[in-house]
Order: structure tokens, then sequence, then C-alpha cells
């Protein structure tokens, strides 16, 4: 089955199954369904379709009524059905580096196998690393498609800001000249509204994961934050967060309270391919990922009046811009304020910019008295997954967490 | 930055009775003459060292080995003393390298320099904005203030050694330099770590000599990015190749030529010459994503290679994703690529003799 194929199966599936419970909130259904749809989209001849950077506003091209994503999307996919083996292997017998990240990897051999949508424009953005912006460019060339490329300065001030601002106005100038869809002011400030509302519904939904005892299950906010970005400025993103804050405050209502456990913090992206390491976590430790790095709200909301200075701001508030320092600072404050007990980095192989850090964020949490488990997996890459010593480890951890608690 | 008192000063190593203070970086990206024309000496800490590894721990060991073993030198003191390092935002490793400096060299100030991902005029107004706030670093560290006319003086100097090295690197390509390539490599990372007044002075003896030697080996292009050491050059040699000319951030893009050879009368100009001269391969240009294989190509065909030797350092993403499509490039044109990944030391690349050897007898025998 190919992705193409795999997308329109999971439409189908998953909207026969909400239309038996058409009820139930139902958020992770319809987040499923939703991504899933985008997935369509991309693979339709008939979207304009932008590949860019994480850290590309969606919401603004969302208003110009182009498909976009980030290209490690497609990686993420393949993971998750088990289909990246071979095109991890494409790209490294073509030449590219097998010990590089394993979502460009991926990307770069789906292209090569011509399984890549073939995009219309492409933005790359500097932010959060260099393997991006690489493959992009790559993707630039093999596509022969204009590309934009988006700095995202390294320090968060005023002159950074507005040069951020002036780079996104001209980067909607390009797309629509490109593309010949121009952003309508109508459009853009629908989507400004539609984005302050989500964020406000997102953080009902962190306030509500960082309750003692948490609503959570492991699985609930898995690549939310990241995905969600796809769907800024949407009404489905709206309602795709609106479904879980109403799940959680169902669930949080039918707790006794009582429900203890252990509470861990994730660090960056999560493991995509099917796995059962978190079997042990609410089977054996009543253990649960309360928090993930990316499942954060470290900006402001956006200015209706100067929305290209709020979209700039809040991409250099990313705490993978800039210093180490910034980063900590903010994954200590979330460890605080959502009361951890320890902490989970997947060390994802491969990730210069975010595993590159790896001593220093566990030095960081271990002043504060915090265990860190280093787990050095490849979040894509499953040829070389070993399930059984990573739950050894994994089990050891969390015995350790359960005689501290 | 404009209309400031010209402090006067000389050159040298002692000036007003004070010592030159040197300020460390690791990048061909870092304004020199900027440095310079504050009276420090710039500094290429260059990853050459037996400091004990201490990056892969404190960091992680699957970082760029360039990064890593910058990091090891400054760590452990291995160097003249810094009075700041100016660190540019490149790339991931670079940003990981300021990190880990700040933790471990708390003393040791951290300028850092933003690097724009692509040389639009946008980009490069960007760059001379940044290039501004550097400059007041390097005014309060030095308590000094700029002097065009001193800037300027730095640009010409660099610029003249620049062209020297070129003019050398030429006559190394055509076997008429004593020492040949290895010996250039020597040079260059003497332009980068000793005085540049006296250095480039010196400079001048070996443009004296022009000396044919005979020219031996398979003539390769070396491209890459860091490849600093000596030993290494000879061992290509050893193994029968003949470097006609490299693209490599340790070679001849160690010093960039300012464009506008005229100098610089502000700081923009200054910027969007240094910017705009020799591209790392991680810079982008938009309006030809495909410019880099072009460029190499080109490059190949006028040095009269026969084959490219591509040397990056392990782990060094963005020029490692970039070898590919310069592969099939070149290979379409009938050039053949051998692709060495080194950790800055010469015991990775003495492991690859044999693929060095193979590879230069199959290019030599090409027709």
């Amino acid at each position: 089955m190919n992705i193409q194929d795999y997308f329109n199966a999971t439409v189908a599936g998953i909207e026969a199954k909400l239309s038996l419970e058409p009820n139930l909130p139902n958020p992770r259904k319809k987040y499923a369904l939703n991504v899933a749809r985008l997935g369509q989209r991309l693979y339709d001849p008939e979207q304009t379709i932008a590949w860019c950077g994480v850290s590309v506003p969606f919401d603004l091209l969302n208003a110009m009524g182009i498909t976009s994503c980030f290209v490690e999307f497609i990686g993420a996919m393949l993971a998750s059905t088990g289909m990246s083996g071979p095109f991890l292997e494409t790209a490294e017998q073509s030449g590219f580096p097998a010990d590089a990240c394993g979502y460009h990897r991926a990307v770069i051999g789906a292209t090569r196998a011509s399984l890549m949508p073939k995009p219309d424009v492409l933005v790359a953005s500097s932010c959060p690393c260099s393997a991006s912006v690489a493959t992009i460019e790559y993707l630039a060339k093999h596509f022969a498609k204009p590309l934009f490329a988006l700095h995202i300065p390294y320090e968060r001030t005023e002159r950074n800001r507005d040069f951020l601002a002036t780079q996104l106005e001209e980067m909607v100038l390009f797309v629509a000249k490109i593309t010949g869809h121009a952003l309508d002011s109508g459009a853009l400030n629908e989507a400004v509204r539609l984005t302050n509302a989500i964020r406000e519904v997102i953080l009902d939904i962190y306030r509500l994961a960082s309750q003692t005892p948490s609503p959570l299950k492991t699985s609930d906010l898995a690549n939310f934050g990241i995905v969600m970005g796809l769907f800024a400025g949407t009404i489905e993103g709206l309602c795709m967060a609106e479904s879980f804050r109403d799940e959680f405050i169902s669930r949080r209502k039918a707790m006794s309270g009582d429900e203890g456990g252990l509470r861990l913090l994730w660090v960056q992206s999560r493991i995509q391919f099917k796995h059962n390491l978190f079997d042990l976590f609410e089977n054996k430790y009543k253990a649960t990922i309360v928090i993930d790095e990316l499942n954060d709200i470290p900006w402001e909301p956006i200015d209706q009046n100067d929305p290209y200075r709020g979209f700039a701001e809040r991409i250099l508030t990313i705490p993978f811009n800039g210093s180490i320092e910034i980063r900590i600072k903010r994954l200590l404050e979330l460890a605080d304020i959502y009361k951890i007990d320890g902490v989970i980095n997947p060390c994802h192989f491969g990730c210069r910019q975010g595993t590159g850090a790896r001593g220093l964020i566990e030095d960081s949490f271990k002043k504060r008295d915090l265990p860190v488990l280093n787990l050095e997996v490849d979040c894509i890459d499953q040829r070389n997954f070993s399930e059984g010593q990573l739950k050894t480890r994994l089990e050891a951890f969390l015995e350790l967490l359960t005689n501290r608690h | 930055m404009t209309g400031l008192v010209c402090a006067a000063r000389g050159s040298g190593e002692k000036m007003n009775g004070n010592r030159v203070r040197s300020i460390g970086y690791s990048c061909s990206y870092v304004p020199l003459a900027l440095i310079h024309a504050f009276c420090f000496r710039p500094y290429r800490v260059l990853p050459l060292t037996d400091s004990i590894a201490q990056a892969g721990s404190v960091l992680h060991e699957n970082l760029c080995s360039h990064v890593k073993r910058v990091f090891d030198r400054i760590v452990s003191g291995d160097m003249p003393e810094l009075a700041a390092f100016v660190l540019v935002n490149s790339c991931d490793a670079m940003r990981r390298l300021g990190d880990g400096l700040r933790l471990r060299r708390p003393d040791l100030p951290v300028l850092v320099l933003d690097l724009p991902i692509s040389n639009n005029p946008a980009a490069i107004q960007h760059f001379a904005d940044d290039i501004s706030i550097l400059a007041e670093q390097l005014s309060a560290i030095g308590q000094a203030v700029l002097c065009f006319q001193k800037l300027g003086r730095s640009i010409s100097m660099y610029s003249a050694m620049a062209e020297k090295l070129a003019t050398l690197q030429r006559r190394a390509d055509h076997g008429m330099f004593i020492g040949g390539s290895a010996k250039m490599q020597e040079l260059y990372n003497r332009a980068v770590t000793e005085a540049p007044e006296t250095f480039s002075g010196e400079l001048d003896r070996f443009l004296d000599q022009e000396t044919p030697i005979a020219l031996e080996g398979v003539p390769v292009y070396l491209i890459g990015n860091v490849l600093a050491n000596t030993e290494a050059i000879s061992l290509f040699e050893d193994c029968g190749a003949r470097p006609v000319g490299n693209d490599l951030c340790t070679g001849q893009r160690l010093i960039r030529r300012l464009l506008n050879t005229s100098g610089a009368s502000t700081l923009v100009e200054y910027a969007s010459g240094w910017f705009s001269a020799d591209h790392c391969w991680r810079t982008i240009d938009q309006d030809n994503p495909s410019w880099l294989a072009e460029d190499i190509l080109a490059r190949v065909s006028e040095n009269g290679a026969k084959g490219v030797i591509a040397h990056v350092a392990k782990f060094c993403d963005p020029y490692l994703f970039r070898l590919p499509p310069i592969r099939e490039h070149l290979m379409k044109n009938g050039i053949q690529m051998l692709v060495l990944e080194g950790d800055c030391t010469l015991g990775s690349l003495g492991q690859q003799r044999t693929r060095i050897e193979a590879f230069i007898e199959m290019i030599g025998e090409a027709k």
C-alpha cells in the first residue's frame, strides 16, 4: 500500500468510526482524521502545495488557500506506518549520510522514489535545524521549483523581530506571485482570529494536563503541539483543540482525585513508529507523559493590527531558536508547572540541534534533582530499534522514580 | 558607527606598551578586518589539537567533529589567551558550540554573529547590522572606538594577503611552488594564527621564489570544509594525487576577498562585500539552488582536475547533505568524486589510504 492509499483508507476508516459515536469528543480520532485529510490534500494534484520548514507560519499559508506542510511530516507518516525502511535505504544508497536525522533521510528517500508530492513552492526556515534547510533546498532542486529562504535570527530582539516580519511579508508576496494565491486581508484577519482562539483553547488543554491528577494518558497528546501548527488559523484546528479540551474536562470530572502516579516530561519529539515501550507506563508503573516539550505555547496572542510582527515574535519564541539557556529555562519551568517526577529524552539520533545539547540538558535537570533517562533512539528508523534493551532501561528508570516518589 | 573619532594606533605585537590580545573564531565568515581594526589579532581556532576529548560528554558525540575539536581546544586552553570568541550562527553545531563554551568557559565572552541563510539584499543589510553590533562589542572589550581609516587599512591588508595566497596557490597548482600543496596548507594555517602584518610580509618572501618543480601525480580538486592538517595534504600526495586548487574553508575560502576591492567606507559596504564573496555551502542562493554543483564543476574544469576528493567533517549536515547532488552533477560530466569523512585527526584519514590510492589509480587511468 503506498502512502496515498494509506491516507485514503485512514480517512474512510475514521469517518466510519466517528459516525458510530457522533456525540463523543473523540479528540484523538478527529485529530487523526484531520491529519489524514491533510495527507490526502498533499497528494491531490488539484491543490497548490507548499513544502516548508517547521518554523514557517502555516496560518499565513492556510489563509492563502495553500496546502502547506513541514517536510518532516512525510518522514513521520512513513515511520508510523512502518514503511520508512526502504526510503531510508534509498537515501543512504544515494550518498546521504546514514547518521543524519531520520526525518530528512526518509523525506529524501521518498523524493527519490517519486513518492513525495510535487510542490508548487518551497519555504525553508533556518530554525530549528540545518538539515531541514538542506533537505528543502534539495527538494527545490529535484522538483525545479521556486524556493524562499526564511532566516530566523538568533536573538530575540525588536530589530530581529522586525527583520523577520519583513521577511514574512516578502514570503507572502513571493508565494502569491508563484502560485497566484494572494493573501486577502479578510482571510488574514480571520486566520489571526482563529489562531488566537486556538491558542486559548490549547492553553486550557495544557492547564488541564498540568493538574494533579492529570486527566492525560501518555498517547493523548503525542505530536499534538507540532501538528496543530499545521492547522493554525483554521476552523479545523479550533474544532480539534476544543474536542481535546472537552474530553479532558470530562475525564477530570470523572476522576476521584486519588489517581496518583509518576509524571513524566518527554523532551523533543516522540518515537514515530509503533512500539510497546509505553506498555510499561500505565500498566505497571502508573506513569504518564503529562507534558511533551513541543506541547507548549510560549508566545503571546497575535496582534490583529500588526500580524506580521506577531508571527515573527511567535517564531522567535520557539525554544529551539537561540541559545540553549532559553530552551533549558523553559524545560525547567515546564518541569515545575507539571510537577514532574522524571524526564525522558529520546535523544533522536542524528538531531544535531536538539540532541547536540544532550549533556547540557541533563546537567540542568540533575542540578534540580530531577532524574533524566537518555534513550539514544532514532525516532524514525526502526531498523536498529532494540525494544528489549530500551524496555529494560526504561523499567529501571521507572523503578528509580517509583522509589523516590 | 559613523563619524567616530579616529584612534591612532600602531601595529605590531605591542601597542602603546600593551600586548595585542587575540579574538578567537572558527568560521571564515568572521570579519577579520573589523577585529583587526580594533587592534586585536584575529586567531582562528583550528581543530588541530591533542586536547582531551570533552565535547561528547558536555554536548553529544554525534556532533560535527570540527566543532567538537574547537570546543576541546578552547576548554583546555590549548591556544593563546583569548579576549573573546566570535561565534558565527552558521549551523546547529556552531550554536551548540556557543552553548558549551558559555557553560565551560564562562570567563570567555562569546560574541554571536548572526549569519543569514541566504544572500538577498535584506539578508545583507541584516548582516551589516549585526556587524555593527559586533563592532560595539569589540569596542567595549578593547575600550577603543572604530576608525574607518584603520578599517580601510585592515581591509586592504587582508585583501592583499588573500591575493598573495591566491597567487601562491596558483603556483602550487602548476608546480611552481616548493613544498606544493602541503606547504600551502601550512601557510594558510599561519595566515590565520599569526600576526597578520608580519605574516603578510613573509608571504612576499615566498612570492619572490618561483621555482618550477616536477609535476607528479594525478590532478585532483579538493572540496569540502575543514582540512587543516598539512599531513592530510601530504597523504593525498603520497597516494598519487596532485591537488590543483580547492574549495575548502581552511584552504582557498579561508580568507574571504572583499568583492569591492576599493575598500569600504561604511559597514554596510563592508558587510555586503564580505558576505558576497565565496559562498559556504550552507548559504542558499534562492535564485539558483543548484549553484553549488555548477560552481564546483566549473572550477574542476578550470583547474584541469581529473577527479574530485571531497573531505567533510563527520556529522556536518550542511555539507554531507549537499554532496550527493554534487556527485551526480560531476558524474554526468564525466568527473568521479571520492568522499572522505574525517574527525579532524590524521588517524581517520590514514585509515582511508587504500581507498584514496584506489581512487587516484582509477581516475589516473581514465581517458
